[in-house]
This record gives C-alpha cells, sequence and structure tokens, in this order.
C-alpha cells in the first residue's frame, strides 16, 4: 500500500479535558494525526498520555472537547462501539483471553459481524463454518507472520511476556483497523524483543493503519516515528522529530524539571 | 562520590530483576552519614526498582548492601528498618482505615518506648497533621497523605530514610512543601535517599546524585556537579 | 426395584438439565447467580397452569390460566416464560452488577418470586400449589404403569440428549467464543468491539429456559408442584454438582448432577439408622452429600472433569463431532496436569 499523503488528518483531538477528582489530568489537550503514519506520543510521568489513550478509545468518558477519526465524532461512545467504528488500541500489561487458545484469541478478535449471535450457532451452520474458515485462514497467515506458529494451539495464559505483546499484534491486525493506538507495547518486554516489535507496528501501517504510539524509551520513538507529540502536564508541548524537541526548551524542562 | 569511612548506606554492583533480563545491572550506591542523595533518570531505568532493593523488598540477583557498616543483602524490610533504615513507598504507604494518629503508632512499632515524644516531634515538623491526628488517613488529602507517609517512616527514629517518589502525583506547591519537609527531616541530621522525577530540584538539593539510564549509572558526582553536565539532556532525550 | 431405578434415573435426567442449565450461566458466561432455582420453579408453574383445566371452584384451589392443553404446549410455554423473565431480571442486574452484587440480587428476585407466589393465591395457588397434573401422553399411550415409567425416562433422557447437544452447540460456536472471552477479560473484550453487557445477557437468557424446561419436565414427574419444592436454598446444591462435576462443562455438569443429586443421595440411604430415629434421615443425607462433596474437592479441585483445554477442532465444516480420545480440548481427556 502506498502512503498516500491525504490532506484530511485520521484523528483530530480538539481541546480535550478530563479530571480526576480535582486534578486535571488533561487539560485542553489538541493535537492532530496524519493518516497512514507512526506518531510518537510521548511525555514525562504524569503528563497524561495515557488518559489521553483512554479517553480517545472510549474507556473513560471525555468531560470537554472532541475527538474526531475519520470525519466521525467518538466522544461520548463506549469503548466497543469505538472499536467497531476501526480504532483499536492495546494495553500497558498484555490482555489476552488465558484459556483461549492463540488461534481463538485472533479468532475472537476478528469484528463479529453477525457470526456471533446465538442462533447461527444452530441454524445456518455450514455458511457459518465456511466463514470461519476464511477466518481462520487469515488468523494463520497473521501467526506466521509474527512468529507464533509454534504456539498456535497453546492456551494464552502460558505464553512469555514477549509472545503475549506478539498475540496482540496478530488480534490487531486481524481486525484491520483504520487506526491503532499503542499503550507502551515494549513494557515488561525483553528488549531483544524491540525488532520484532517494530516490525510488527511497520507491518500495522503498511497494511493501512494510522499507528499512535505511547512509548517511554525515545531510542525506539525515535527510530521508527515519523513524528512525535510530546504531552506534559495535560497539554501538548511540542511536536516534531526527536531532533527538534532535543532543542525545545519547554520539553527539556518538562522532562529535567524545575529547580 | 563521597567516599568516606562514615559511609552510611553502601551498595555494590546490584543486579535485580523478576527473572528474564535484569532491571537494575550493576549499580552502585554510597551515601554518607546524614547525607542527602538522589537516583534520577528518565522512565523505566530501574530507579524504583533499585530502591526497592536497597529497601529490602526486592531480593538482589547479587551485590552487596551494607547498611551502617553490617551486611543487610539477606534481610527483610522490617529488619532494615529495626536498623535504622527506613523506606516510604510510592503507593499503598498509609493505612487508610486506620487514624493518623494510629498510622503514626504502627510505625514506631519497633521501638518499645517514646513513642508519644516521637509523636510530639512530628506534629512539630508537620503541623498540619496535628489537628487530624484522629482522622482515617483514606480521607487526607494528596499532600497530607504524602506527610503522614514520611511521618509514619520517621516514627521509627531512622538514619537514613529512602523515598521512592514523594511528589509524584502532586500540584507543583504541595511539591514545593514536601521538599520543605524533606529538607528540615535533613536538617535534624537524618539521611535521605530519594527517587525523585523531578530531575533539577533533585540534583539541586543532593550531596551525592545519581543519574540511572537502562538499568546502569550514567553519571554520579555532586548534585551541583551534574546539574552543570552539557550531556545530562542527552541521557533523558537521546541523541548525540 | 427396576421401577425404583427407572424413576431414579427419570429424576437424574432432569436434574442434569438443571445443572446444564447454570453452567450456562456460570461456566459460560461466568456469571454467579445464586438465585437460579426461579426458573425452573418457574417453569414447572407454567407448565402446570398450562396444561390443567381451569381451576375448579368446588375444590379450593385457583391459579392462572387453566388452558388445559398439550405437553409441548406446556413445554414451550415454560420455554418462553422463562426466557422472558430471564430478560427482565437481566435487562436490570446484568446492567451494572458484577460478582458479589449480581449474585445478592438475584438471590432477591428468586426470595421475592418465592414469597409473592406462596403469598398471592390466585396466581399458581400459594402454599398448597397444584397438582394433579396429568402424566404427558397419559391418554395416548396405553401402557402399564412399568412400561409408561420407562416411556417416561425415555421421554427425559431425550430431553437431557437433546439440551445437552444444544448447549454444546452454543458453546463450540463463535458466540460461545465471544462469550468466553468476555469472561476471562471484559476489558479486552471491548476494546475488540464486543458488548459485555449483551452477551452476558443472551447467555442470561439461555440458562433461564433450560432451567424452566427442567422444571416443566420436574412437575411432569412430581405430578404436582408448590413451594414445599423449592426453596433458594436448591441452588446451592446445583453448584455443588457443577463444581463436582466440573466447572464451565457440560458433560461435567451432566456427571456432576448424576453424582452429587443421585448417587450421593443413594449412597447416604445405605447407612445405618443412625440412633434409630426416622426423621433424622433427610438431615443425614444432607451431611452425606455435604462430606461428599467436600472429599472430592478436596482430592480434584477442578472436579471431575476439568474444563476443556481448547474449544479446537470443535467446528468442523461437516459439523461432525469429534469424539477422538486423544488431543487438545476434546471431551475423555482427563488431564491432571492441565492449568484449568
Amino acid at each position: 500500500m502506498t502512503n498516500a499523503t491525504a490532506e484530511a488528518p485520521a484523528l483530530v483531538v480538539n481541546d480535550v479535558w478530563r479530571s480526576f477528582g480535582g486534578v486535571k489530568a488533561v487539560n485542553g489537550c489538541s493535537f492532530e494525526v496524519k493518516k497512514n503514519s507512526i506518531t510518537g506520543l510521548v511525555g514525562p510521568n504524569g503528563a497524561g498520555k495515557s488518559t489521553m489513550i483512554n479517553l480517545i478509545s472510549g474507556l473513560l468518558p471525555v468531560e470537554k472537547g472532541e475527538i474526531v477519526l475519520d470525519g466521525e465524532h467518538l466522544e461520548g461512545h463506549t469503548m466497543d462501539a469505538i472499536s467497531r467504528k476501526g480504532l483499536i488500541r492495546t494495553f500497558q500489561v498484555a490482555r489476552e483471553w488465558p484459556k483461549l487458545t492463540v488461534l481463538e484469541n485472533v479468532l475472537a478478535a476478528a469484528p463479529a459481524g453477525n457470526r456471533e449471535a446465538v442462533w447461527r450457532s444452530m441454524f445456518g451452520r455450514r455458511a457459518l463454518a465456511r466463514q470461519e474458515a476464511v477466518l481462520e485462514a487469515r488468523a494463520r497467515a497473521l501467526l506466521v507472520r509474527l512468529n507464533l506458529t509454534a504456539v498456535i494451539d497453546i492456551p494464552a495464559g502460558r505464553l512469555s511476556g514477549g509472545q503475549k505483546r506478539l498475540l496482540e499484534f496478530a488480534r490487531v491486525a486481524m481486525v484491520a483497523p483504520k487506526m491503532v493506538l499503542l499503550d507502551e507495547p515494549l513494557a515488561g518486554v525483553n528488549p531483544v524483543l524491540g525488532d520484532e516489535l517494530a516490525r510488527a507496528i511497520h507491518g500495522l501501517r503498511d497494511d493501512g493503519a494510522t499507528v499512535i504510539l505511547v512509548e517511554h524509551n525515545l531510542g525506539f520513538i525515535e527510530r521508527n516515528c515519523d513524528t512525535v507529540i510530546v504531552m506534559a502536564t495535560g497539554q501538548v508541548i511540542g511536536q516534531g522529530s526527536m531532533q527538534d524537541l532535543r532543542t525545545n526548551k519547554a520539553v527539556v524542562e518538562a522532562y529535567l524539571g524545575q529547580a | 562520590m563521597t567516599e568516606n569511612s562514615q559511609s552510611m548506606l553502601v551498595a555494590e554492583n546490584l543486579v535485580v530483576g523478576y527473572g528474564g533480563a535484569p532491571i537494575v545491572r550493576g549499580v552502585s550506591v554510597s551515601i554518607g552519614n546524614g547525607e542527602t542523595g538522589c537516583i534520577v533518570g528518565p522512565n523505566g531505568a530501574g530507579k524504583s526498582t533499585a530502591l526497592k532493593a536497597l529497601a529490602g523488598v526486592l531480593r538482589p540477583i547479587s551485590g552487596k548492601i551494607m547498611f551502617d557498616g553490617a551486611d543487610v543483602t539477606q534481610l527483610s524490610t522490617d529488619k532494615r528498618v529495626a536498623r535504622g533504615l527506613g523506606y516510604v513507598p510510592q503507593v499503598a504507604n498509609v493505612f487508610a482505615t486506620l487514624s493518623v494518629l494510629e498510622n503514626l503508632q504502627i510505625g514506631a512499632h519497633s521501638k518499645r518506648h517514646g513513642t508519644n515524644e516521637r509523636v510530639e516531634l512530628i506534629w512539630d515538623l508537620f503541623p498540619d497533621l496535628k489537628p487530624a491526628h484522629h482522622r482515617p488517613a483514606g480521607t487526607l488529602s494528596g499532600g497530607q497523605r504524602s506527610m503522614l507517609a514520611l511521618s509514619r517512616a520517621l516514627m521509627a527514629e531512622p538514619k537514613l530514610l529512602l523515598l521512592d517518589e514523594p511528589t509524584a502525583g502532586l500540584a507543583p506547591q504541595l511539591e514545593l512543601q514536601v521538599w520543605d519537609h524533606i529538607l528540615a527531616i535533613r536538617d535534624r541530621g537524618i539521611g535521605v535517599l530519594i527517587v525523585e522525577q523531578n530531575t533539577r530540584r533533585a540534583l539541586s538539593n543532593s550531596h551525592s546524585a545519581y543519574v540511572m539510564v537502562d538499568g546502569e549509572v550514567a553519571a554520579n558526582g555532586s548534585g551541583a556537579e551534574l546539574l552543570d553536565r552539557p550531556d545530562l539532556v542527552e541521557m533523558y532525550l537521546g541523541g548525540h | 426395584m427396576l421401577q425404583y431405578l427407572v424413576s431414579v434415573c427419570s429424576l437424574g435426567a432432569i436434574t442434569a438439565i438443571l445443572v446444564l442449565g447454570v453452567n450456562v450461566r456460570w461456566g459460560l458466561a461466568g456469571e454467579l447467580d445464586l438465585g437460579f432455582y426461579l426458573f425452573p420453579a418457574v417453569g414447572a408453574y407454567i407448565f402446570g397452569v398450562v396444561t390443567l383445566p381451569k381451576a375448579s371452584t368446588q375444590v379450593d384451589v385457583t391459579y392462572i390460566l387453566g388452558w388445559h392443553q398439550s405437553f409441548f404446549a406446556g413445554l414451550l410455554a415454560a420455554a418462553v416464560v422463562g426466557g422472558l423473565l430471564s430478560v427482565v431480571i437481566g435487562a436490570v442486574a446484568l446492567r451494572r452488577l458484577r460478582a458479589n452484587y449480581f449474585a445478592i440480587v438475584t438471590v432477591a428476585c428468586t426470595i421475592i418470586g418465592y414469597t409473592f407466589i406462596s403469598q398471592y393465591r390466585p396466581l399458581f395457588n400459594g402454599y398448597n400449589g397444584i397438582y394433579g397434573i396429568a402424566p404427558p401422553f397419559g391418554d395416548s399411550i396405553k401402557l402399564g404403569p412399568q412400561g409408561y415409567a420407562n416411556f417416561f425416562l425415555g421421554i427425559c433422557l431425550f430431553a437431557m440428549v437433546a439440551v445437552f447437544f444444544v448447549v454444546e452447540l452454543i458453546r463450540r460456536s463463535p458466540f460461545g467464543r465471544a462469550a468466553k472471552a468476555v469472561r476471562e477479560d471484559e476489558v479486552a473484550a471491548l476494546a475488540f468491539g464486543r458488548n459485555p453487557y449483551i452477551l452476558r445477557l443472551k447467555a442470561y437468557v439461555i440458562g433461564g429456559v433450560v432451567g424452566a424446561i427442567g422444571g416443566a419436565l420436574l412437575v411432569n414427574y412430581v405430578l404436582a408442584f408448590s413451594p414445599n419444592a423449592w426453596s433458594p436454598l436448591e441452588t446451592f446444591l446445583l453448584y455443588g454438582a457443577l463444581l463436582v462435576g466440573g466447572t464451565a462443562n457440560n458433560l461435567g455438569a451432566i456427571v456432576g448432577g448424576w453424582l452429587v443429586l443421585i448417587i450421593f443421595p443413594q449412597l447416604s440411604l445405605l447407612l445405618p439408622p443412625i440412633g434409630g430415629n426416622p426423621d433424622a434421615l433427610p438431615a443425614i443425607q444432607n451431611m452425606v452429600i455435604g462430606l461428599l462433596i467436600i472429599l472430592t474437592l478436596y482430592f480434584r479441585a477442578a472436579g471431575l472433569i476439568p474444563e476443556l483445554q481448547t474449544m479446537q477442532g470443535q467446528f468442523r465444516t461437516k459439523g461432525q463431532w469429534n469424539w477422538s480420545r486423544k488431543g487438545h480440548g476434546q471431551v475423555g481427556v482427563v488431564d491432571a496436569s492441565a492449568s484449568v
């Protein structure tokens, strides 16, 4: 797929606010994400990055402001509704379904359509079996791409941390989403897996998705992102390449603090 | 690095991890009697993990920890506290259902007597806590809770306090307040080793500073020295 | 002796259906429904008032409906009402409540139902209950008492197998997989576009329908039904059966039902009468059942048939059943090392 330079941004976050018991976690945050880009979202602890991801994905309701994905407003919708619009997120700690096998995990992630209606388990089973077979073929191909074929029939709860991360990427890819929010995918993972995860991220972009990558590992961000957005104390304080940001006074101050 | 024979806390080549690749990969630290030390560095560097190893919450894979001349590497946290090495964790640092006073009394648990005098000392240091002494700790504000956590650790008469991000999640003016308290504690001769998010503030207040990056000590020296180093920014934001 | 066995086995099949109903809610959806027995009770009552003739004013009995319909109509009515009641209770209880709170609300609903039915005579004749249910097909089939008992056993066994078949199909389907995902990690399910509330509600309704069908068959066995026959406590025995047989496992549900509710009580009858007091027997029976449950769970905590490891190989194109002895996720593999 070519990296089309579309004019309209994939995601527009406009003046979003969210507090927790008086503490403003996100206060007046605005940014745009270019279509089919890999955009980094960084910032020191407490900057509001995770809260922002939770707001965009619908895990938390927005107090004020707008979040627009491809022209559609996301604020006010539930998390599952937003996922069905094509925005998928991952979590800091991989959330696999432990007693389902790796293959079942990927199949259970595929968009439900009407396959998961109760009546279909009893009627129209031949057609359903055909649909499932098609999905299974796609799932297996994805798992090959991510080197998980060896564990394809193992309950996902038994995988190592790194394998669980890769499984998450398989599940995300299965949806063929418009937009992916990755919440610290390197957290708790052996550094040697970094290259494989990078490949998986680029794979998502090559398949047409726009990727927002939240990470603390700024080296990884620099190597893999087209552009980087820096948040601090709930707002955006800078955007550009890592090189630009290093000379941005506000960014340096956010990371090093005020004496 | 202050290598004097009066070093209160010395850690040599700590390696700490949870299985898989270790998070702290050979860190050495030395804090003198009554000194203020700090461990700073970018996220994920292993600062909290190193502190937990010093406190006894985590057992190091290898390395040695000496406190007040004795080897405490194998001792559990409560035994370290009894010897004077106090610890204030970042979360769950007060008993929410117990009152302020009860929290303090539990803090003094290892000391049989002198509790009342210690409590008076706490009211001296933190006058805001006194009127709230009967309230459940869970009803305190963030700043008050931070003070209480600090006070509870002080009740055990520590010689050195390990503090894990005491200002985390606090509003800027509360941050300043907490720092004032830490300095007041330091003025009473109690040593402090603090893992801190606000790098510049920590460095400007420390005798003995360590910058951790990727599990190792990337730089150490007096706080003032490190503050002036031009490559300090690089340690956080990368680039050459 | 034979008649006794046939009778006990009929009850065994009916009990197995009830435990299957519990397993749909607990094993499939992960909902701790401690008020389950309301649904078999409602199924029994509805079957009764649909198949009985109009309440006679000569005898002091009052109840609603009295449509004097056939066995099948009664069964269908029971299933429908069981389903509707599930929708009503589930829509409220499942929307916001979790675990303990959901469990308490279900118990409360059952207690409300129990009390209302007992007190409000016009509904199902209050404490005296309904009786005089005609044996199914009693008019059309001319068999002797033993023959009829065998016939009835046949109906019950057929129903048990049919319910098992349907519940298994559901468990192995994409719906079953989605329900299992919701049970394991609801937030992850949300993150992939599933609506946990709707999935749980559907499972709740299916459980209610199965329970109601079991209750309808039960009233055909006992030929009467009153608050004496059920109490909010009955649900616990069903859970005991499910835990012993193996949770989240339909075959385990059947095995557990037979074992705990039929075989254990029968075993307790082998005991010599203690203290020569005949009234002590039910109490002793309960103690024996409890003790046997404890022993079974002590030695096999996952239940006799642990949860199938995977759902693999269970949705093949030809709809064939893979009953092979080996391999992952096949019935019959009792793998002690499997982590449940």
